[in-house]
């Protein structure tokens, strides 16, 4: 009795080798596409998550990048696309809406403004000689150059700051313009959609108390865009802090926004 | 014939195979989601220019100390990384000593077309020295003056250099939006002295290093409290390494209670009243929380493998960050201050010495994310965004970096380095928070450096 | 008698106490600083001058920084180096012990201040250093070391090998046989890695051999365990071998 078993020609062997190798292959490939189809896998990319996208992707090239003051992302209230209803104004603040572009300031409009504004303030107000800062905007017949303002350049518009109280704005022109400067520099991380924002213009409203954080932030005047109004107050809300008030309990800020994508 | 046929069908297969594994695996292939950094531009940053201080006495000793005053003013403010300093070469000539000598065209005007500008005078009289400074603002020809302060200090260039870390942090102050400066804060570190480790305290800009403990031991970890009162860190006695309290109000020791097993690592909440430390007391190292005095110890993790270097978040104080060797290598992980919700955030590689940003938002720390025999990789600093686990790499290719330390103003970070990953030549350097301006801070021999709070 | 001489002893005595509080001096200062030489000139200040290294003592090789501030100098030198700022300092490199000595001259005149640096050969790290003194009985020492070995783990590890397995079993039977011995477990760690986590790295390999100890049979009041993480090292190579060396826990007798 052998105990050699005999094996299969050796051809035989390698072609029934070859083809059992191949419907294995088959059979691994054919796995694999079902397991893709029954069981899709899709990472959670981060980033990704489109509810807290929108205030993580902005923050995420201001945080560190100097000076760093990126916003705590719990107090996103503008993480969704839709913009809360801005609060109702104070009572008792009854400010007159800004002048509109095709507006002629007159004169009387602006003394009325003053006492109303800033109540704590009692300073007379004498006529200074205003100082006119050169307005880029000089095309839409802007004629509130007569108010204190500081106009920055943002990577797709203008920024125009104003604060309703001249005096403040004569004395501390350095502050209006890192108010302006650094509400730019949050803005210039929002991305409004240039299609709807395109030439439109949101101002927001807010005061500065003491200790330069910000209260009372309301929209003037919406643009009609709105995702430029969320941006608008995006970028104010993401400010913790101006720096404390050189002088005065609060001042009232004007912040306009002009879009304008090259 | 059969054969070869067989072959090439069979190939083709297999190549079909291969295609159709690695389409459908690319959806388990995660590249690391990176974010970018933009440099801050100069066109964000206030350009400031500082003018040489006018000497106002002829006593000898006034230039040294006002030399010594203009070069840390310069140093400091150029260092805070909200400014666009104005280089020396570029200034007018004039020094003016008061507003009445100050010419706003010709700073305003280019070369120097600075924004800010900052002058005075300086004095030392009768072992007094008197300080005038001033900060102009030179777009505004009504109203340029933003402020003006006095300073008045016993003579010595030591108080030059802390009147201008003053002046330079109230002009901080006032244009860097609610930022606090740190011209005044202190770096506590480990000092090589031979065998022994002691702990040292230094400038923010690395002056005036000198010793605090003298305890001729191995003495590491320091870390400062938020007061500034009290410095913790652990030392080697015979029991193993145990926690520490150095009064720098008493320039002493005082006493904190030891316990069994080995104690280091100590943190400090940013109330103060609250530290976290890893202890091996129960027999495996875990976190544990105790208040200031070291009474009232609790237990917080209870994993096996190795818990250490627990950090607070110093804006909420509700949350710790630490080192856990739970899965093999030490990865970071956070959780609540009680223990609860604990969150890893590190995905792999050897991740150690977390240091939490001021602002709540940041971890930096230590991340080899190569590490081990057969692929040694770097060690170097990073800091991850802890809401989006986003993180982002700060050195590169300059040696082994360990123990990133933040400023309080969220804009600095300080770490140990050694460039040619020998212990012996450690040093602690300096950076912006976003990996720029590194430099040196110390020579060989410095190590754990621990930023204080103000 | 007695009543008269009582206050003449009392005398006596105040007067010798003071006379020996008077020659009674309080040594100068001995710290590595200033010894000045002031030659002081009419009213002008005279120059100041201190003179520290750190560290004091250094091994071959190492480098140490000189740091020294003078007041009213208006030109300072130290030999070795040259002219040298009014206050600065240096990193310098000597190669044996030597004084450093610096000279600070002013219009007040001049003043010196010298400082001692040490350089050292270094010594290797002796299994003995965590024992209080040196004077122990060394065929013990070396009796207990032949026959109690030390146990090695893997790299970030802190379990035990089956090589360290029987390490521990045959400690646990010399320790039985010889129950008057305490032991004192160090865990040590190789020097990558990170100073902290090295540590508690160590404590849990000295841990895991005391727990192997202690299953053994040896009471748990025999056994102390300190961690050194990183700090002391058996050897200094960069490669495997050494880094195996010292990735352990150590058997000692603990005194």
């Amino acid at each position: 009795m052998s105990t050699y078993a005999h094996p299969a020609p050796l051809q035989q062997k390698i072609g029934s080798g070859f083809a059992s190798a191949v419907l294995l292959h088959v059979a691994v490939a054919g796995i694999l596409i079902g397991l893709a189809f029954l069981h899709p896998f899709h990472p959670k990319s981060w980033g990704e998550d489109a509810s807290s996208a929108g205030s993580i992707q902005a923050t995420m090239v201001n945080a560190i990048p100097l000076p760093p003051k990126a916003p705590p992302v719990d107090h996103a209230v503008l993480a969704s696309e839709n913009v809360t209803k801005a609060p109702a104004p104070p009572v008792k603040e009854k400010t007159a809406p800004p002048p509109k572009p095709t507006d002629i300031l007159i004169k009387s409009k602006v003394d009325t403004k003053i006492p109303k504004v800033a109540p704590k303030e009692n300073l007379a107000p004498t006529r200074h000689p205003q100082p006119v800062p050169d307005s880029p905007k000089a095309t839409t017949g802007d004629a509130a150059t007569q108010l204190p303002q500081a106009i920055t350049q943002a990577v797709n518009g203008t920024a125009t700051v104003t604060v309703q109280s001249r005096t403040f704005g004569n004395r501390y022109a350095y502050y209006l313009r890192i108010v302006g400067g650094m509400v730019t520099k949050n803005y210039n991380q929002q991305h409004p959609d240039p299609r709807t924002s395109q030439d439109k213009s949101v101002t927001m409203l807010f005061d500065i108390q003491r200790d330069g954080t910000v209260a009372n932030l309301r929209l003037q005047t919406p643009s009609g865009s709105s995702s430029l109004d969320a941006a608008g107050k995006r970028a104010i809300l993401e400010v913790d802090s101006f720096g404390p008030l050189p002088e005065g309990d609060h001042i009232t800020i004007e912040y306009k926004f002009d879009y304008h994508h090259p | 014939m059969l054969r070869s046929a067989l072959l090439k069908s069979s190939s083709k297969q297999y190549a079909l195979a291969l295609a159709v594994l690695c389409v459908f695996s690319s959806p388990f292939l995660r590249a690391q989601d990176t974010f970018h950094l933009e440099a801050t531009n100069s066109t964000d940053r206030i350009r400031i220019a500082v003018a040489d201080f006018k000497p106002q006495s002829a006593d000898p000793a006034t230039s040294g100390y006002k030399h010594t005053f203009d070069t840390t003013l310069f140093a400091d403010l150029n260092a805070a990384g909200i400014f666009d300093i104005v280089s020396k070469g570029l200034i007018p000539q004039s020094a003016p000593g008061n507003q009445a000598e100050m010419n706003l065209a010709q700073w305003s005007a280019p070369p120097a077309s600075a924004a800010m500008v900052a002058f005075g005078n300086l004095s030392a009289n009768n072992g007094r020295l008197i300080v005038n400074g001033f900060l102009d603002d030179t777009k505004n020809t009504q109203f340029p003056q933003v402020f003006v302060k006095q300073y008045s200090e016993e003579a010595s260039d030591d108080q030059a250099r802390q009147i201008a870390h003053r002046f330079a942090d109230e002009i901080i102050a006032r244009l860097g939006g609610g930022g606090v400066g740190i011209a005044e804060t202190k770096i506590y570190y480990v000092k090589q002295t031979g065998q022994n480790k002691e702990i040292w305290e230094m400038d923010y800009d690395g002056a005036n290093q000198h010793a605090l403990t003298h305890l001729g031991t191995v003495s590491m970890s320091p870390r400062i409290s938020p007061d500034n009162s009290r410095l913790a860190f652990s030392s080697l006695g015979r029991e193993g390494f145990q926690i520490k309290m150095f009064s720098l109000l008493l320039n002493r020791m005082i006493t904190f209670p030891a316990a069994g097993g080995t104690n280091l690592s100590p943190a400090w909440a940013p109330s103060g009243n609250q530290i976290a430390f890893s202890s091996s007391r129960t027999g495996d190292p875990e976190i544990w929380t105790a208040d200031a005095n070291g009474s009232i110890a609790r237990r917080i993790t209870s994993f096996r493998g190795p818990d250490v270097s627990p950090v607070y978040n110093p804006k909420t104080g509700a949350q710790i960050a630490w080192v856990s060797g739970r899965t093999g290598q030490p990865q970071i992980y956070i959780m609540d201050s009680d223990g609860s919700g604990v969150t890893r955030m590190t995905d792999g590689g050897y991740a150690t010495s977390p240091s939490w940003s001021p602002n709540g938002q940041f971890l930096a720390f230590a991340w080899d994310r190569k590490y081990g025999p057969g692929a040694p990789g770097g060690q170097d600093i990073y800091v991850m965004e802890i809401a989006s686990k986003r993180w982002i790499q700060l050195t590169h290719d300059i040696g082994r970096c360990d123990f990133p330390s933040w400023s309080p103003d969220g804009r600095h970070i300080v770490f140990a380095n050694t460039p040619d990953g020998k212990d012996a030549h450690m040093r602690i350097m300096t950076m912006l928070a976003d990996g720029t301006q590194k430099r040196a801070l110390t020579g060989s021999g410095g190590d754990m450096p621990n930023w204080s709070w103000k | 008698m007695t009543l008269q001489s009582k206050p003449w002893k009392w005398a006596l005595l105040a007067a010798a106490l003071s006379f020996a509080t008077g020659c009674h001096h309080s040594k100068p200062l001995n710290n590595a600083g200033a010894n000045p030489n002031e030659t002081a000139t009419s009213n002008l200040p005279a120059p100041t001058a201190t003179l520290t290294a750190d560290p004091l003592a250094i091994d071959i090789g190492q480098s140490l920084v000189l740091n020294w501030r003078t007041t009213n100098a208006t030109s300072v030198v130290i030999d070795g180096i040259g002219p040298v700022p009014v206050n600065g300092t240096q990193t310098v490199s000597p190669s044996n012990s030597t004084i450093f000595k610096l000279t600070a001259k002013g219009d007040g005149g001049s003043t010196e201040a010298n400082v001692l640096v040490t350089v050292r050969v270094p010594q290797p790290p002796s299994a003995a250093d965590e024992n209080a003194n040196g004077s122990e009985d060394k065929t013990d020492e070396v009796t207990f070391h032949q026959n109690v070995k030390d146990v090695f783990f893997d790299y970030d590890s802190f379990d035990l090998r089956p090589d360290a397995q029987q390490a521990a079993l045959s400690a646990a039977r010399y320790l039985a046989a010889h129950p008057a011995i305490k032991v004192l477990i160090g865990g040590y760690c190789d020097d990558r890695g990170s100073a902290e986590y090295n540590i508690t790295l160590g404590e849990n390999r000295a841990n895991a051999a005391r727990t192997a100890l202690i299953s053994a049979g040896v009471p748990a009041s025999r056994i102390r365990v300190v961690s050194y993480g990183k700090e002391r090292q058996f050897c200094t190579e960069e490669n495997e071998t050494c880094w195996q060396e010292n990735r352990r826990a150590q058997f000692n007798i603990d005194r």
